[in-house]
């Protein structure tokens, strides 16, 4: 099993890749993302005079408290995860949770958001982590991957 | 032939609620029998989807590419578009990635909140060539009228205006289950040789020849270079009226028929009393 940590800084829209070769046909592969968002309600606020600019401007005057808290409320961090194998897609994952698990398999049920891949896996595995905003001062990441040789 | 068809929907295969089936016995529920699934960055869903109730609707094989600087809807995708090496200051690469497969790509909700209130889906991207985009979202459901979509109306009728082939279309941006009734549609006004073709081959045809019309409740038809809006005594009561806009300026018309010329861009629009657009169609520069 390969593990890989990370942090992402604030502000960072853009990903971090993990490319390798899977050497030895495997017959079932899992991947898991996870990540660490802190105190988001907390991170928002910071964002309340950059937030509160955009309102004006969409609005054309200032906008109310309410409207700024609404607004607040969808500031969030936002990382989502995509796997390749060979350059076909395997599958991505992209929706609110902090924890995206990929399990490729024959018997397993098709992982929601990936395709359903037959064994055995090898060849040059592309895990893509995309981070499409971070509001925390930095999120920290782990990326397993874990296979089972066929 | 006109057919409705609904081209921006989600499931869970990304960030929406119902499954694909769920999804797919909504609208057949609600007699919407031609509708995209257009997951972001995933065309899992589209395999399965194809073998479920195969003779009760008809399935837009689509992905919506989510970057971090704006969204592109692919339709008749065939296989997944990646965009991991996204630059702002060139996305024609992902529309000649969808055009290598036959696909065709658009602009979803140009205009959206920019971060941190929407991450992502503001589109600021650079289109270096224009001609690379099949259509652009004028209307997206989720999205205010006055703060989005008059702006991406405005977008299209001028790249219309200036020769671009570019198609309007509405999206449902649909994640839960929500009203399709009283909104914004989108119609492939097409003739009835392409009534017996698959719906990828319609929505191709419609969209790179103009044949699409966006529309509240209106529906404005051309044969040659006639023009009529049918019904129009009804909404002449509502005090809604009608503008062409030609390179030469906007004619503001109270008659619902009218001539054209088929050899200029022009885009045809009606608005209600307060001056918003209810439904749009553009005829392309030959």
């Amino acid at each position: 099993m390969y593990e890989f940590k990370g942090t992402l800084p604030r502000y960072y829209s853009g990903n971090v890749c993990y490319q390798y070769n899977l050497q030895k046909p495997c017959k079932s592969l899992r991947i898991r993302m996870e990540y660490m968002p802190t105190d988001r309600e907390e991170n928002a606020k910071e964002f309340t005079e950059i937030v509160t600019q955009q309102l004006y401007k969409a609005y054309n005057r200032m906008p109310s408290e309410d409207e700024i808290n609404t607004a607040l409320k969808g500031v969030k961090t936002e990382i989502q995860l995509a796997v390749y194998l060979n350059d076909e897609f395997l599958g991505n994952i992209h929706n609110p949770s902090t924890v995206k698990d990929m399990l490729f398999d024959e018997s397993s049920e098709r992982t929601i958001g990936c395709i359903k891949a037959k064994p055995p896996f090898f060849g040059k595995l592309k895990i893509i982590v995309n981070s499409f905003y971070v509001i925390d001062k930095e999120v920290s990441y782990t990326v397993q991957v874990e296979t089972e040789e066929a | 032939m006109i057919k409705r068809v609904e081209l921006h929907n989600h499931t869970n295969e990304s960030d929406g609620k119902l499954s694909i089936y769920e999804l797919a016995d909504y609208f057949t529920e609600n007699e919407i029998t031609a509708f995209a699934l257009s997951d972001h960055n995933t065309t899992s869903g589209i395999a399965p989807l194809r073998e479920y109730k195969k003779d009760k609707f008809e399935l837009i094989e689509s992905c919506e590419l989510t970057t971090y600087y704006g969204h592109i809807v692919v339709h008749n995708i065939k296989e997944n578009i990646p965009w991991d090496d996204i630059n702002t200051e060139n996305v024609d690469v992902l529309f000649d990635r969808a055009h290598a497969q036959n696909a065709i790509a658009g602009i979803a909700h140009p205009f959206c909140p920019a971060k941190p209130l929407g991450n992502g889906i503001r589109f600021e991207l650079k289109v270096n060539d224009y001609k690379k985009v099949d259509f652009i979202e004028v209307v997206n459901m989720c999205c205010s009228y006055e703060l989005v979509n008059s702006k991406a109306f405005a977008l299209w009728e001028d790249l219309v205006i200036e020769g671009y082939r570019i198609s309007p279309t509405s999206g449902l941006d649909l994640h839960v289950k929500a009203e399709v009734s009283n909104i914004y549609k989108t119609y492939l006004m097409l003739d009835d040789t392409f009534k017996n073709k698959d719906i990828a081959t319609q929505l191709d045809f419609a969209i790179k020849n103009g044949l699409v019309l966006v529309t509240r409740e209106p529906i404005i038809e051309i044969n040659d270079s006639k023009v009529s809006v049918t019904n129009f005594d009804k909404y002449k009561e509502r005090e809604c009226y009608v503008t062409v806009v030609t390179k030469n300026g906007v004619k503001k018309l109270t008659d619902y028929k009218f001539d054209i010329n088929l050899g200029e861009a022009t885009v045809i629009k009606v608005h209600d009393k307060n001056d918003k657009i209810i439904a749009c169609r553009a005829v392309f520069r030959k």
